[in-house]
């Protein structure tokens, strides 16, 4: 049997190379992208972190056609620039060139969040033990990254650790296995508490400070096609010094919250209220609160031994 | 003056019930929220017909069997000018 050629065996300038010109299709979850860019960081991220990504025939049809492109003419020889095109249409405004990778990766999830309503989509990460999962809602600031990256390397299988996708026709949540965004402070956390997980390069002074993203472990990328249904919902709050704190909340309180991080809840119609109920009707809902990641991880531990 | 405007619901209600707590949601507008006791008969009456704060403050005081406070009527249209906001209602007069 022969083995499946991925991202990682490609020769670095071969696949620039594709990124420059024909595009590489880059499959992610349900979606494939084609990504077309000039910017040789993107080609380095691209080939560290969806290494293990297999390298699909030319042929296979893209669900977004993505270009992180050269900004203005001139800015190719004084502080160049990166932007966004999508299907051929600038989108945002352009970045550093130095950026060009975060800019990728943030552009993915704009395409996934802005059009695909077969799903409903909650701004959470979301892991699971077996077949249960794990939700995690939070705004910026709160930890949800650092504690979903650390789960993710504890025993816990990651499925997004940006964009929940809820299955419309049966409320699963499906897999999308993109790399988890560590900002600041939390990449040396992550790089301390999981030294064998994969970093791609950091991005410096972005408008979130600096950015890196760290790999889907392999054996998880394997499980993209299992999705699970949910059976928790934590909103987690890192607090410096606060004791770890897990606090049952109210389900109704929960559908709210899920529904005003939802990027189309409003689109999905009363169809959406009901699956967001349904949703959480089959969860346990809590408050957490943590300031050290290894009483965190021991907490979540006892959470999964109880789920039956 | 704003006591005799008539409010109707702006769309079907969607129920449900969580944990004791009635989650409500508005089909046309979008907006759900948790529904308290007295927001729940308000809108429950809504969708019987247009109404004034001023016939919803008596159906109140009728369903309860007590002697509303004399600002019930002021709190009621309060309730409904946040709802007119969030568009939970459609104003029928004027």
């Amino acid at each position: 049997m022969t083995e499946a050629l991925t991202l990682g065996k490609l020769r670095l300038p071969d696949l620039a190379t594709l990124l420059r010109e024909d595009g590489l299709l880059l499959r992610t979850g349900p979606f494939t992208f084609r990504l077309r860019s000039p910017h040789a960081v993107l080609a380095r991220n691209v080939r560290q972190l969806y290494g293990t990504m297999p390298v699909l025939a030319a042929s296979t049809p893209a669900d977004f056609d993505l270009a992180i492109a050269d900004g203005a003419p001139w800015r190719r020889f004084w502080r160049r620039q990166c932007r966004c095109e999508f299907d051929g249409k600038s989108v945002f405004e352009p970045l550093p060139a130095a950026h060009a990778y975060a800019l990728l990766e943030w552009s993915m999830n704009w395409c996934i969040s802005s059009h695909a309503h077969q799903y409903l989509i909650v701004h959470a990460a979301v892991l699971a033990r077996g077949d249960h999962g794990l939700i995690l809602p939070a705004p910026p600031g709160s930890g949800k990254s650092t504690l979903c990256a650390a789960l993710t390397h504890h025993g816990w299988r990651l499925l997004s650790d940006e964009l929940t996708l809820v299955d419309m026709q049966d409320g699963r949540l499906w897999p999308l296995c993109r790399p988890v965004s560590l900002k600041n402070d939390s990449i040396a956390v992550i790089r301390q508490f999981a030294p064998r997980a994969v970093f791609g390069e950091v991005t410096h002074d972005t408008a979130k400070g600096d950015v890196v993203h760290m790999a889907v472990p392999e054996e998880h990328l394997l499980q993209v096609q299992r999705p699970v249904r949910a059976r928790w919902v934590v909103y987690p709050r890192y607090l410096a010094g606060a004791a770890t704190q897990l606090v049952a909340r109210q389900r109704a309180s929960a559908v709210l919250d899920l529904a005003r991080n939802a990027f189309n809840f409003h689109f999905q119609g009363p169809e959406g209220f009901e699956r967001l109920c349904d949703l959480v009707e089959a969860c346990d809902c809590y408050d957490f609160s943590y300031s050290q990641l290894s009483e965190a991880m021991s907490c979540f531990d006892v959470l999964a031994s109880g789920a039956g | 003056m704003s006591q005799q405007v008539h409010y109707a619901l702006s769309g079907p209600l969607r129920w449900r019930n969580l944990d004791g707590q009635w989650l409500v949601h508005c089909c046309a507008s979008g907006a759900t929220m948790v529904a308290d006791p007295v927001d729940a008969a308000l809108l429950e009456w809504l969708g019987d017909g247009p109404a004034s704060a001023a016939d919803l403050a008596l159906r109140l005081e009728v369903a309860s069997g007590a002697q509303m406070p004399p600002d019930s009527q002021q709190g009621i249209d309060e309730r409904l000018q946040a709802w007119l906001q969030h568009g939970w209602v459609d104003v029928m007069d004027d």
